[in-house]
């Protein structure tokens, strides 16, 4: 831009994700742990169910650097075959949960009506279920695997996504554009995908981390339960299970600590990455 | 001129509201027409049942709560009520647009003014992307936007008010529509851009060959573009006129007060001319004359007996006062 044209000062998003500080650590944290969980595999040579007889709930050494399990599995393996189940059930079951909450949101704002009225007390139904015991009886009907927790975490978490863009949709239909936008011809699907879709997803974005994130805790709270990912697949909730012998919890701290500590650095990070892309996002927010 | 086949004819309108399971009439009785390159005023308080009116002819009355229940809206000689849902959007924004008063929120934020403009010609299949672009800037160029090519990259929040109702101005205009109705275009802007975008309505009128519905609660801005003027009151036409008739010779006690109430820098005057009262709810008309409780010359029969809308050459005004007052009037019987 030669000229200082003042309607070109449309920065880049990477320009303004990058002024967010934390969230440009969160975000390189994170990178790093999904090439490590995902690359690091094919290349190295780790093998999470490998049982090493030598070494039984061996504290870190040069062999094992986070040492080994208590039948003698190496903990950094499986952290890193754990994650690729943990990121994955975080991810696909967001994607699962905002496939059927934003249509369904979206719809029940701007037909309102009968429609309005079928979906918000859908929502209600689920909200006054506990989800995690929800959970904990599909499991016990339809078997725990990762598809299976997948689809249930997803199709539980329909609500808060529906929520937020029906909320956000509502006020939206009102405004003149929409109406300027009908006057010009415009049909309801066009409406809604062009004009009240683009107007309600910037608070998505910091949901789907929240999501991607709260996925994430339901799966490690399903396997630390039993009920989710189960042995000998590595999961970050399974590994911390091992805590619930007191012996491991007290004197072999090397077992689960590693796993807690990650969780709890992803779920941070991705959340903090929620909000720096909802600030660059969003045209509004001045910074 | 008068021979000339209106552009829009709409014929009796009644409008009625459900409000818990009620039928209310809000708008009753309206008719009128506009001529090709002509611009009608329709003047009157907030409530009177302008927007209800023009909303009408777009047919975008919110569906639950609102019924157009007798009458006929004529547009290019189709009537307007007889189309479905799909064929009306084939016919706004391409046979008639309209423009609102808040040019800032009637623009969607999250697109450039580029994007928007061409998305008319899209949503119609009147382009492709290319030639989309092309008359986009093309229009903006018309509506007196300069460095039109740069603009069409900006967000809305980007420009000035007067430049985003030029822009809603070309939008509308983009698909060179034979009707544009004006929902009070220039309430929201200052007086300067105020002139600026009636010239420009004006120019373009006349370049592309547009009828104009004019609505407003400003009788400068009618003085200033009208050719013809329509009052309304309480939901009903109570003059309707040409435009130097009704000024110089207003006839309708109502027409009377909304001129004297015009603030004027030639009289010094301490307090502006107000119209006693209220405009009756619509819930709870009178049956005689909607307007004799805040009338200065009501008389016990405009109290109890309803005015019809009477012709007297062309202007119609519902007053009982008008029938005594001119000889030869033709008299409608309309009630």
């Amino acid at each position: 831009m030669t000229d200082t044209n003042l309607l070109i000062h449309k920065e880049s998003f990477v320009k303004k994700f990058v002024k967010h500080k934390m969230a440009t650590v969160a975000f390189i944290i994170i990178a790093l742990e999904v090439i490590l969980v995902y690359v690091g595999p094919l290349i190295f040579d780790w093998d999470p169910y490998f049982i090493d007889t030598a070494a039984l709930g061996a504290p870190p050494s040069a062999d094992h650097i986070l040492g080994t399990d208590t039948i003698g599995r190496d903990i950094f393996a499986r952290l890193v075959y754990g994650g690729q189940i943990s990121i994955m059930v975080g991810v696909l079951s967001t994607v699962v949960s905002f496939i059927i909450g934003i249509p369904l949101g979206l719809c029940a704002g701007y037909f309102k009506g009968k429609t309005e009225i079928l979906v918000m007390r859908a929502v209600d139904i689920f909200q006054s279920f506990p989800g995690m015991v929800m959970i904990l009886v599909l499991v016990a009907i339809f078997g725990s695997s990762v598809l299976t927790l997948i689809l249930m975490i997803g199709v539980m978490g329909w609500v808060s996504p529906a929520k937020m863009i029906y909320s956000a949709t509502l006020s939206v239909r009102e405004k003149d554009f929409v109406d300027s936008a009908k006057t010009l011809g415009a049909g309801h699907l066009t409406i809604l995908v062009r004009h009240i879709l683009p107007n309600v997803v910037s608070p998505i974005w910091i949901l789907i981390a929240f999501r991607v994130s709260s996925a994430m805790l339901m799966e490690s709270s399903l396997s630390f339960l039993g009920a989710g990912i189960t042995a000998p697949q590595a999961s970050w909730g399974n590994i911390i299970n091992a805590a619930q012998n007191a012996t491991v919890l007290v004197k072999e701290p090397w077992i689960w600590l590693p796993a807690g500590i990650i969780l709890f650095v992803t779920v941070i990070c991705i959340n903090l990455i929620g909000e720096g892309v909802r600030d660059a996002l969003d045209p509004k927010m001045k910074r | 001129m008068e021979l000339q086949k209106p552009i829009l004819q709409v014929e009796n309108l009644q409008v009625d509201f459900l409000v818990k399971k009620h039928s209310i009439t809000a708008v009753s009785d309206v008719s009128f027409s506009v001529n090709r390159r002509r611009t009608l005023g329709i003047v009157g308080e907030s409530g009177c049942g302008k927007s209800v009116t023009a909303t009408s002819i777009m047919r975008l009355l919110p569906k639950q709560t609102s019924r157009i229940s007798k009458g006929k809206i004529l547009l290019d000689g189709e009537d307007i009520l007889t189309k479905t849902e799909d064929e009306m959007r084939a016919i706004r924004g391409v046979k008639a647009s309209m423009i609102f008063q808040d040019p800032l929120t009637c623009l969607n934020p999250v697109y450039t003014i580029g994007k928007q403009l061409c998305e008319v010609l899209l949503v119609h299949k009147l382009a492709d992307k290319k030639t989309a672009v092309d008359r986009s800037i093309e229009m903006l160029n018309k509506v007196g936007i300069a460095d039109a090519a740069k603009k069409m990259s900006a967000f809305p929040h980007q420009i000035s008010g007067g430049m985003r109702q030029r822009v809603m101005i070309a939008m509308a205009m983009l698909t060179n529509p034979l009707l544009l109705i004006a929902d009070e275009p220039t309430t929201a802007l200052d007086v300067t851009i105020q002139a600026q975008i009636l010239e420009l309505m004006e120019k373009l009128k006349e370049d592309f060959d547009t009828s104009i519905l004019m609505i407003t609660h400003d009788m400068g801005v009618i003085a200033d573009v009208a050719d013809y003027v329509m009052v309304m009151y309480a939901g009903e036409v109570v003059e309707h006129g040409t435009c130097e008739e009704l000024f110089d010779n207003p006839q309708h006690p109502y027409t009377v007060g909304l001129l004297k109430s015009i603030p004027r820098v030639d009289q010094d005057k301490e307090a502006l001319y107000t119209i006693e009262g209220m405009v009756p709810s619509i819930d709870n008309m009178p049956t005689g004359c909607r307007f004799a409780n805040r009338c200065p010359h009501a008389t016990k029969r405009c109290q109890e007996e309803h005015p019809g809308l009477m012709d007297h050459h062309g202007h119609k005004v519902r007053c009982w006062l008008f029938e005594g007052g001119c000889q030869e009037e033709v008299k409608h019987d309309e009630e």
